[in-house]
């Protein structure tokens, strides 16, 4: 399964947004109870409100009563008796200490106003108002209910107790009123401005309320349930309902008011208490928002601080990833960032190291394997180390002789290298030192230094100047790798660091052997395959080197031509020789492969073709032998082919080969076509022999496929080119046509395949007079005869004419060979003409004539002179000259 | 280069040699060094064809001179076998090769008179 992929950026915004509804959701959940609670609270402060409230009323009321049954005491007790004069000021006096209260006056017992506090409303008769009726009626102190005013027409409450004289006579009432409006105003002003608070007496009815614009019609508020239950007693709260007047939601209280069963009402509105809970709920929520809003901004400063050196770090990670090299600038940021980028740029620098070692070993394994000159190679690669790997690169090859050749030094500034080769002029390494080259290249094993320090200097040097000249250099770190052989160390690599001050560790040290094993390991091939091809060159010009037969008449020619590109010698060969009977034989063969392994069996094929041709086989005889000899591994295509100058017939059989051509004299060209499978194909291959006769001046071209293949070209054209050539110069100079068939066919680009090419010309013999130079060898001899027989018997002598003066040329031959001449280049020359019906032969040499000595020797001449009719020796001081002659029997005959 | 074969066969004990090429100065000695091979100690002697030899010069007669000398003595006999008609058998007779070494016309006939005559 595939993860998304999330940018640091999105996840902080996903977080602060969730965090967000968590925290919304929470408000939400607790946001009910918070009103909820807060309402309660509101409400039992209302409450709290209501009972002080009333509780104040209680105690103005207790206090009316006490300060009343006091002044009943104080009037009651006077013996006269009760008037204005006596009671008025006392009573005015009093009333200033009770701001509440709107009047207080005294009436007889009949309820007629006998004092009062001012004058006015003396006599005035209250006899039927319902208190003083009660107090008539024996109560001792009564509480009116509301009633409204005479004079002010507002709603006041009366206080009436009776006055006692002495003994408990009744004697009067002492009546003080108060407006409840008053009474309400006296209660701590620090209210709540939209509380409204209302007073009710026991009946139900407002005495007073602070809500406005009540009429006298709804005073009576009897019916309310809270004021039922507050009249009945309870202390009853208000939660949100109406409570008296109008529909608006309310909260407060009623509270009894026991000691003259009024009600005290206290309410607010709700509206407002649940504004200022929104409002608070609202203020919860902006406060969230913007704090979640501060943490998001936060994230994001982060964020960006760490998003933006991250996403160049990635960038730049991706492009080492594929394989550039970007500039690492230091990236700003917190610790954690900068520390990364540090670590990249290790990274960086250490894969591109690695990267560099890489590209280095490739290309020294390049190097290595390109050239089989590795003198030549390995100081390439030491030009290629430096200074990738190492400032200098020195390379040491053991010498056969135990010592130490220095092969390549290299250094990234060059006018160093002088000053190292002018160094190990005058100081030469000891070839027994404990350390260094010499102990590399005994035991075949590494040397680090990773740190050269200035006492190892004190102990290389071999005097001060040494010393000197070793801390000019300013060695910091060196390694000696071993070039390993096949059985012996070949040479050492040895790697120096100075002006860069690099390192070499472990790491540095296995690449090194790395690169040293394979540069042995191409110095051991280079040097085997030197040795293979120069064995197989060897072999191969062995091959080639002929002696090309000399024959009156008949001229041959031949060329090698290896092929440009190929550094193995390839598998065509040519022969030519001939054979005991003067005929001969040519071979044109080409065995598939190169090498030594081809030129091996080039080789053996020509040594057996040779043994059988000489042992007097015919053409196909020979090449079922030869076929028979090759190991089913090898192939050779092969062209036997026997020209016989006496008869001008050519006997061949042809193995696969590309077909002999020939020349006449007037230009016509032609193939000798019949042929048979190449050999190595199946040892029961029979193969077919053939004949066909050359006319006299004839050419015979022989030739390998590499003459005539061009690589993406029809052969049929290769072989029409050819013929067009031999049409054009074939009857020329033998030695110019070859050089010409090659320029043609070639060109100037070099061969792209090896390739040989033989030719023979036969021409008839001068019938009138034979002319013969030839070495004064007794291999001569052979040819001398068979040259002789052939113009013999073009000029009509018969076989007993033929073997006798055939034998007596070859005997005045042999003694100038044996006994008148030594030197190595004599030759001899032997001269035969034909005149009326005679044979003169002449033998000349250019030495001593000895008599012939010992017992038999004298045979020669004998049978010179039997088998001759005259024979003449003449010595002179240049040589000696023997002059023969002998009529032809068939002459005589005729 | 001059070739020439040697096949050796026996009638009885006694080896007889077919020569068949040319024998000249190239190849004369090793010839004679074979054909003595031919000859063991036991043999009263032993016969050469020459009737397939086309070429014999000097070296020749050489060689077939030394063979009977050193077959005399071992006390062995050499005969020769060449048809009357042969090219070669006027290089015998000049050189009175036939007085040293018997010629025959037919190998049959060498044999039988070396057979008779112990």
């Amino acid at each position: 399964m595939k993860m998304p992929r999330w940018r640091l950026q999105s996840s902080l915004i996903l977080t602060a947004t969730a965090m967000f509804a968590v925290l919304m959701l929470l408000t939400a959940i607790t946001y009910r109870d918070t009103i909820t609670r807060e309402r309660i609270a509101e409400v039992e402060n209302a409450v709290a409100i209501a009972r002080v409230s009333a509780t104040l009323i209680e105690s103005f009321i207790q206090d009316v009563e006490g300060t009343t049954l006091a002044m009943a005491l104080a009037i009651g007790s006077r013996p006269d008796p009760i008037t204005q004069d006596t009671t008025g000021s006392y009573l005015s006096t009093t009333i200033q200490h009770y701001p509440e209260l709107r009047s207080l006056f005294v009436t007889d017992l009949a309820g007629k106003v006998i004092a009062a506090q001012r004058a006015e409303g003396l006599g005035i008769d209250l006899s039927r108002r319902s208190y003083v009726q009660a107090l008539r009626s024996g109560r001792d102190t009564v509480w009116s209910d509301g009633v409204i005013g005479l004079q002010s027409g507002e709603v006041t409450v009366a206080f009436g107790r009776v006055i006692k004289g002495p003994g408990g006579t009744r004697r009067g009432y002492l009546l003080a009123a108060f407006y409840p409006r008053r009474l309400i105003g006296a209660l701590p002003p620090n209210l709540p401005s939209d509380a409204r608070v209302t007073l009710i007496d026991r009946r139900g009815i407002v005495l007073h309320t602070t809500y406005a614009g009540i009429t006298r019609g709804q005073r009576d508020v009897g019916a309310s349930p809270f004021v039922r239950s507050a009249l009945g007693g309870q202390v009853v709260p208000v939660a949100g309902q109406a409570s008296l007047f109008g529909v608006e939601g309310r909260y407060g209280a009623f509270v009894p008011i026991p000691s003259t069963g009024w009600v005290f009402g206290f309410t607010r509105p709700l509206a407002p208490l649940e504004q200022r809970l929104r409002n608070l709920a609202l203020r919860q929520v902006a406060v969230i928002t913007i704090a979640v809003l501060a943490a998001i901004l936060v994230f994001m400063m982060i964020a960006r601080r760490l998003i933006r050196p991250l996403g160049r770090l990635a960038e730049t990670a991706l492009a080492i990833g594929r394989g550039e090299r970007p500039t690492l600038v230091t990236v700003e940021g917190p610790a954690e960032i900068t520390d990364l980028s540090t670590g990249m740029a290790a990274m960086s620098r250490a894969v591109a190291h690695r990267e560099d070692v890489l590209h280095f070993l490739a290309e020294a394994s390049k190097e290595l394997s390109r050239s089989l000159d590795y003198e030549a190679t390995l100081g390439n690669v030491a030009r290629l180390a430096v200074p990738r790997i190492a400032d200098w690169c020195v390379v040491d090859i053991a010498a056969e002789e135990g010592e130490v050749r220095r092969l390549a030094v290299q250094h990234v500034d060059p006018a160093k290298v002088e000053l190292a080769h002018d160094v190990q002029r005058r100081y030469p390494t000891d070839p027994n030192s404990p350390t260094g080259v010499p102990n590399v290249l005994r035991t075949g094993r590494s040397e680090l230094y990773a740190e050269i320090t200035d006492s190892m200097l004190e102990q290389a040097a071999q005097d001060e100047e040494h010393l000197k000249i070793l801390r000019t250099i300013g060695l910091r770190s060196a390694m000696i790798v071993p070039l390993p052989g096949r059985d012996r160390t070949l040479g050492a690599l040895t790697f120096v660091n100075t002006e860069s001050g690099r390192r070499f560790g472990e790491a540095d040290l296995q690449m090194a052997e790395d690169l040293a094993r394979r540069a042995g390991m191409a110095i051991e091939n280079a040097r085997l395959y030197m040795r293979e091809r120069g064995i197989a060159e060897t072999l191969q010009r062995s091959l080639l080197r002929k002696n090309l037969p000399e024959m009156p008449g008949v001229t041959v020619a031949a060329r090698y031509l290896p092929a440009k590109t190929e550094a193995e010698v390839g598998g065509d060969w040519y022969d030519v020789f001939a054979l005991p009977d003067g005929r001969i034989a040519m071979v044109m063969g080409d065995v598939a492969g190169r090498g030594i392994e081809a030129a091996t069996v080039m080789g053996q094929l020509q040594h057996a073709l040779r043994a059988y041709a000489l042992e007097g086989h015919a053409p196909a005889i020979v090449m079922e032998r030869l076929n028979s000899l090759l190991e089913p591994k090898d192939m050779a295509t092969l062209l036997y082919l026997i020209f016989d100058p006496a008869t001008w017939t050519v006997t061949y059989a042809n193995a696969g080969h590309l077909p002999p051509m020939t020349i006449t004299t007037d230009g016509q060209v032609s193939t000798i076509e019949d042929g048979s499978p190449p050999l190595g194909g199946s040892p029961l291959t029979l193969y077919r022999e053939s004949s066909t006769t050359l006319a006299p001046g004839s050419t015979l071209v022989l030739y390998t496929d590499g003459l005539i293949e061009v690589r993406g070209e029809s052969i049929d054209l290769g072989l029409t080119r050819l013929s067009q050539v031999l049409e054009e110069r074939g009857t020329g100079d033998l030695e110019a046509l070859l050089d010409k068939i090659l320029s043609v066919m070639v060109g100037g680009e070099g061969a792209a395949d090896d390739i040989a090419l033989l030719a023979l010309r036969a021409e008839a013999l001068d019938p009138a007079r034979l002319r013969l130079r030839v070495p004064a060898t007794p291999n001569s001899l052979p040819r001398v005869r068979h040259t002789l027989r052939r113009w013999l018997a073009q000029a009509g002598a018969n076989s007993e004419d033929i073997y006798d003066i055939s034998v007596a040329t070859a005997e005045a031959c042999a003694n100038s060979i044996e006994h008148a001449y030594q030197a190595a280049d004599a030759r001899l020359e032997i001269e035969a003409m034909v005149r009326d019906g005679q044979i003169f032969v002449t033998v000349r040499d250019w030495g001593q004539w000895r008599e012939p000595r010992g017992k038999h020797r004298g045979r020669g001449l004998i049978l010179m002179k039997g088998l001759m009719d005259t024979v003449q020796v003449v010595p002179s001081e240049d040589g000696t000259t023997v002059h023969m002659r002998r009529r032809l029997k068939r002459e005589a005959r005729a | 280069m001059t070739t020439v074969t040697l096949r050796v066969e026996r009638d009885k004990e006694i080896p007889i040699v077919y020569l068949q090429g040319e024998i000249d100065i190239v190849n004369a000695s090793e010839v004679g060094v074979q054909l003595f091979e031919a000859a063991p100690n036991d043999a009263p002697g032993m016969v050469v064809d020459l009737s397939d030899v086309t070429y014999l010069d000097s070296r020749g007669l050489h060689l077939l001179f030394e063979l009977s000398e050193r077959l005399r003595v071992r006390d062995q006999r050499l005969h020769l076998v060449i048809p009357p008609q042969a090219l070669i058998r006027r290089v015998l007779t000049l050189t009175r090769m036939d007085a040293i070494v018997p010629l025959y016309a037919s190998v049959p006939e060498a044999v039988r008179q070396m057979s008779q005559t112990p």
